[in-house]
C-alpha cells in the first residue's frame, strides 16, 4: 500500500505535553493530520494493542516514566512489527545512537531538532514504506 | 742470589694464601713481607698513600712494638676490630690479623638499618622522649642532619617539618600505632607516615619506622578526582539530556511564533536571538558529554588540533570577559594518546592561565606539527607569572598558590604525569607580571586513525580519492552519465533517482557525504527543497546543483538559495572534475568560474 507523505499516521510519544504538541504542531506544518498521543511508553504500547494497523509511523522520546522508549521498542519488534520507529531523543551521545540502531530504531533524531529535519527523515521513512 | 729470589717468590706465596691481612717480621722485629690483604688493609688506613708520610714500613713497626711491647693481642681501628695471632717460623715471627667474630652480627645489622630505605629512630620516654638512634634515612626523609638531631626530643625535631601536634600520645601507646601526616622538607611538602612501635619489657623506649608516602597519596587523590569526574560526567550527561529536552521546546515554540506574519522586525530579531542561543546551548551538551565520559581510556591515534579545538565549546565559557581566547590549530596533528586525558590536561592548564589573568589579558592556545616529528600544544597567557621560586614547585603534588579549599595542588602534578606517561614533554616559560608560556610536546603518530578520511585531490590529474557523493537526478540517463563521470574521477558515488530517496540513503548511509549533486526540477521533491532537507540531517556537507533548462530555453522559474552552487548542464567532464576539485577546496579555487554563483532569484532564460 504506497502512501504519501501527508497520508501518515503517526503516534507521537513523550512524556512532556509540551513536547508532544510541538511535534503535533511540525507535523501538521507538513500536512500531518492523523497523529494519536502517547505520554509514556506503557499507554503507547496499550494503545498499539488495540489499533496496531492504524499507526504507520512511532515518534518516541527515549527517557520516560512507566516504559521508556527503548523498552517500548522491544515489545514492539517482539511481536515481529516493524512499524518504523523514530527515536527523538535528548541523547545527543554516539554510544546512544549506536545502541538505539542496533535495537531496531530506524531513524534518530537528536533534540533540539527543525521542523525541516523532521519531515527529511519522515521523508526516508516513507521512501523505505514504499520499497517495502 | 738466584736461590735468594726462588725463595722470596715462594714466601710470596705462601703468604698470598692467607685471606686475612698477614705480615712477618725477621728475627730481630724488622719488618721483612707481608701479603696483598695486608697491602689492602694498610691502604685502607691511609698508609703508603703518596699523601701520608707513614709507610707500611712505619705501620708494620710500630704494630710490632705494641704486640710485643705492651703485650695486646687485640687492634681497633675505625670500625675495624682484630685479634693479632702471633706464629714464630724458620725465618722470624708471622702476624695474622684475625677479623673478630663476634660484632660481625652488630655490623651487619647497622649497615642493614643504614641502607634501610625507611627511616628509623628510637627515642627514650623516660628522657623527654628524646631521639637515641636513628638511622641516615630519617635525615633524608625530615631534610635535616640524621647525626645531628641525636638527644633531641622528637617533638622538636618535627617542629622543624611544620608538625606543631605532640607526638606523645602515640609514643606512650602500649601498643603499635601509626600516624599520618604532612611534612614540610625544604620548602617541599611530603606526605610521611610514622609506625609508633613500643619496646617491650622494662625497656622505655619506642622505635618509629618513617615511611615517605607522598606518591600513594597522589594517587589515591588522583583516584578519588578520577571518580568525582566519573560521577560529574555522569550528572553531565543526566543534565545534557534533560537539558536538550528543554532547549527543543524553547526553540520549537520560538519557531512557531516565527510563523506568524504579521510580527514586527524587532521581534522577529528577538526570536532568532532565541534560536541563536539554542543552538550555542545544544553545542555546549555535547561538548559536555564528551568531557563527561571520564573513564579510564586508552591510548588510540588522535587528532590533536580537533580534540583541542573541540574543548572551545567548553573552555570560552569558563573564561572571564576580559580574557581573549584564541584556539589556532594545524590540521592532522596525530598523536597516540588518551583523549580524555590531554582534555583534562588542557583544561587544567587553561584554569591555570585563567586564575593568573583576574585583570584580564588574552589566551592563545596553538597547536602544530614541528619538525615532522613532534606535535606541540602551547599555551600562552599574559597573566602574573610565576616567580622562579613558584616555578620551581609548580609540578610538585600539593603545590597551590591559590587559597585554602580552591585548589588541591594536583592539577599540575596530575598533568605531568599524564604527560609522561604519553610520552610527552612539558616546558614552561615565565617572566613575573608578564604572563607564562606552556608548550606541550608529543611524539607524533606515524599512523593515521582508522576512521580518518580526507579528500585528497590531485590537482594534476584531477583524480580525487577518500571523496563520497550523493547524486540525484530523476532522468536515468543522465543519472547514469553524471556517475559514470564523477567514478572516473575517483568519486564514490550513491545513486538516488528521486528527491525521497535521496534523503532515504542518506538516512541509511554511516559514513559521511562530501556533497550532494542534485538536479533542479525533479517530481515530488525539487532540488532545492532536497537540499534544504539534506542540509537538516548532515549540516556539514556541501551542496551543488544542476540544471538542464536553460539549454532546452523553457521559461521555468526556480528560486535557488543565494550564494548557493550551479553547475549548467550539458554537463562536460572536464569541466565537472575541475568543478568537484575546487568545492572540496571550499570554493576557493579558480575552477570555479565555471560554476555560476547564484545571487538573488536565479532565472533559468538568463
Amino acid at each position: 500500500m504506497k502512501k504519501s507523505l501527508t497520508q501518515l499516521c503517526v503516534l507521537v510519544v513523550d512524556d512532556q505535553s509540551e513536547s508532544r504538541a510541538l511535534l503535533r504542531n511540525i507535523l501538521s506544518d507538513i500536512g500531518i493530520n492523523q497523529i494519536y498521543e502517547a505520554q509514556d511508553g506503557k499507554t503507547g504500547l496499550a494503545f498499539l494493542d488495540s489499533s496496531f494497523d492504524l499507526i504507520d509511523v512511532i515518534m518516541c522520546d527515549w527517557n520516560m516514566p512507566q516504559m521508556n522508549g527503548i523498552d517500548l521498542l522491544r515489545q514492539i519488534r517482539s511481536t515481529g512489527a516493524n512499524t518504523p520507529f523514530m527515536m527523538i531523543t535528548g541523547r545527543s551521545d554516539k554510544t546512544s545512537v549506536v545502541e538505539a540502531k542496533s535495537l531496531g530504531v530506524n531513524v534518530y533524531v537528536r533534540k533540539p531538532y527543525s521542523p525541516t529535519q523532521i519531515e527529511a527523515k519522515l521523508r526516508a521513512v516513507v521512501q523505505r514504506m514504499e520499497a517495502a | 742470589m738466584g736461590m735468594f729470589k726462588f725463595k722470596k717468590k715462594q714466601e710470596d706465596i705462601c703468604l698470598n694464601m692467607l685471606e686475612e691481612p698477614a705480615l712477618l717480621f725477621d728475627e730481630e722485629g724488622v719488618f721483612a713481607n707481608c701479603n696483598e690483604a695486608a697491602r689492602d688493609f694498610m691502604y685502607d688506613l691511609g698508609y703508603d698513600d703518596e699523601k701520608s708520610p707513614e709507610t707500611i714500613q712505619a705501620f708494620s713497626s710500630s704494630l710490632h712494638a705494641r704486640f710485643e711491647v705492651n703485650g695486646k693481642n687485640q687492634f681497633e681501628y675505625e670500625n675495624w676490630k682484630f685479634t693479632i695471632s702471633k706464629r714464630k717460623t724458620t725465618t722470624g715471627t708471622l702476624f695474622r690479623l684475625l677479623p673478630i667474630k663476634g660484632d660481625e652480627t652488630v655490623t651487619r645489622l647497622s649497615l642493614s638499618l643504614n641502607i634501610m630505605p625507611w627511616g628509623i629512630m628510637t627515642v627514650n620516654l623516660d628522657d623527654d622522649n628524646k631521639i637515641v638512634y636513628c638511622n641516615p634515612m630519617i635525615g633524608e626523609f625530615l631534610g635535616v642532619d640524621f647525626e645531628n638531631i641525636i638527644g633531641f626530643s622528637i617533638d622538636d625535631v618535627m617542629r622543624v617539618c611544620g608538625v606543631e601536634e605532640s607526638l606523645k600520645k602515640n609514643i606512650n601507646d602500649q601498643s603499635t600505632s601509626f600516624y599520618d601526616h604532612a611534612i614540610k622538607v625544604n620548602d617541599h611538602i611530603k606526605w610521611v607516615r610514622m609506625h609508633f612501635v613500643p619496646f617491650m619489657g622494662d625497656y622505655h623506649y619506642c622505635m618509629i619506622v618513617v615511611q615517605d608516602t607522598s606518591h600513594e597519596k597522589m594517587k589515591e587523590s588522583q583516584f578519588s578526582q578520577a571518580q568525582r569526574l566519573e560521577a560529574l560526567g555522569q550528572l553531565a550527561g543526566g543534565v545534557a539530556h534533560d537539558f536538550n529536552n528543554i532547549l527543543s521546546i524553547i526553540d520549537g515554540y520560538a519557531r512557531m511564533v516565527k510563523k506568524n506574519s504579521s510580527l514586527d522586525e524587532t521581534t522577529m530579531n528577538y526570536l532568532n536571538h532565541i534560536s541563536k542561543a539554542v543552538e550555542r546551548g545544544s553545542g555546549l551538551t555535547s561538548r559536555l558529554l564528551t568531557f563527561g565520559r571520564h573513564k579510564i581510556s586508552k591510548d588510540k591515534i588522535v587528532d590533536l588540533g580537533k580534540l583541542i579545538k573541540d574543548q572551545e565549546a567548553l573552555i570560552s565559557p569558563l573564561m572571564d570577559a576580559s580574557i581573549a581566547l584564541s584556539i589556532t590549530v594545524q590540521e592532522d596533528v596525530f598523536i597516540e594518546a588518551a583523549p580524555d586525558s590531554i582534555c583534562q590536561i588542557f583544561l587544567n592548564l587553561c584554569i591555570n592561565s585563567r586564575d593568573a589573568m583576574k585583570n584580564g589579558g588574552s589566551l592563545m592556545v596553538d597547536v602544530r606539527k614541528e619538525e615532522h616529528e613532534n606535535a606541540v600544544l602551547e599555551i600562552i597567557d599574559t597573566g602574573c607569572g610565576m616567580s622562579p621560586e613558584v616555578k620551581s614547585k609548580m609540578f610538585d603534588p600539593f603545590f597551590t598558590t591559590k587559597g585554602q579549599g580552591k585548589g588541591t595542588g594536583l592539577g599540575l602534578s596530575m598533568a605531568y604525569s599524564l604527560i609522561k606517561d604519553m610520552n610527552g614533554s612539558i616546558d614552561v616559560v615565565t617572566a613575573e607580571s608578564e604572563g607564562t608560556a606552556i608548550r606541550i610536546s608529543f611524539p607524533l603518530s606515524k599512523e593515521v586513525p582508522e576512521d580518518y578520511k580526507k579528500p585528497l585531490v590531485d590537482m594534476a590529474t584531477g583524480t580525487i580519492s577518500g571523496v563520497t557523493a550523493l547524486v540525484a537526478e530523476d532522468e536515468p540517463e543522465l543519472l547514469d552519465l553524471v556517475t559514470g563521470m564523477m567514478e572516473e574521477i575517483g568519486v564514490h558515488v550513491i545513486k538516488a533517482y528521486n528527491g525521497n530517496e535521496a534523503l532515504a540513503l542518506q538516512e541509511e548511509y554511516e559514513g559521511e557525504i562530501d556533497f550532494l549533486l542534485t538536479d533542479v526540477v525533479m517530481p515530488e521533491l525539487n532540488g532545492v527543497r532536497l537540499a534544504e532537507l539534506f542540509s537538516a540531517c548532515r549540516p556539514d556537507s556541501k551542496v551543488m546543483f544542476m540544471s538542464g533548462y536553460p539549454a532546452n530555453g523553457q521559461m521555468a522559474r526556480v528560486p535557488l538559495p543565494e550564494g548557493a552552487f550551479l553547475m549548467p548542464k550539458p554537463i562536460n567532464f572536464e569541466n565537472l572534475k575541475n568543478v568537484v576539485a575546487s568545492l572540496l577546496n571550499n570554493g576557493n579555487d579558480n575552477a570555479l568560474s565555471d560554476v555560476k554563483k547564484v545571487t538573488g532569484e536565479w532565472k533559468v532564460a538568463q
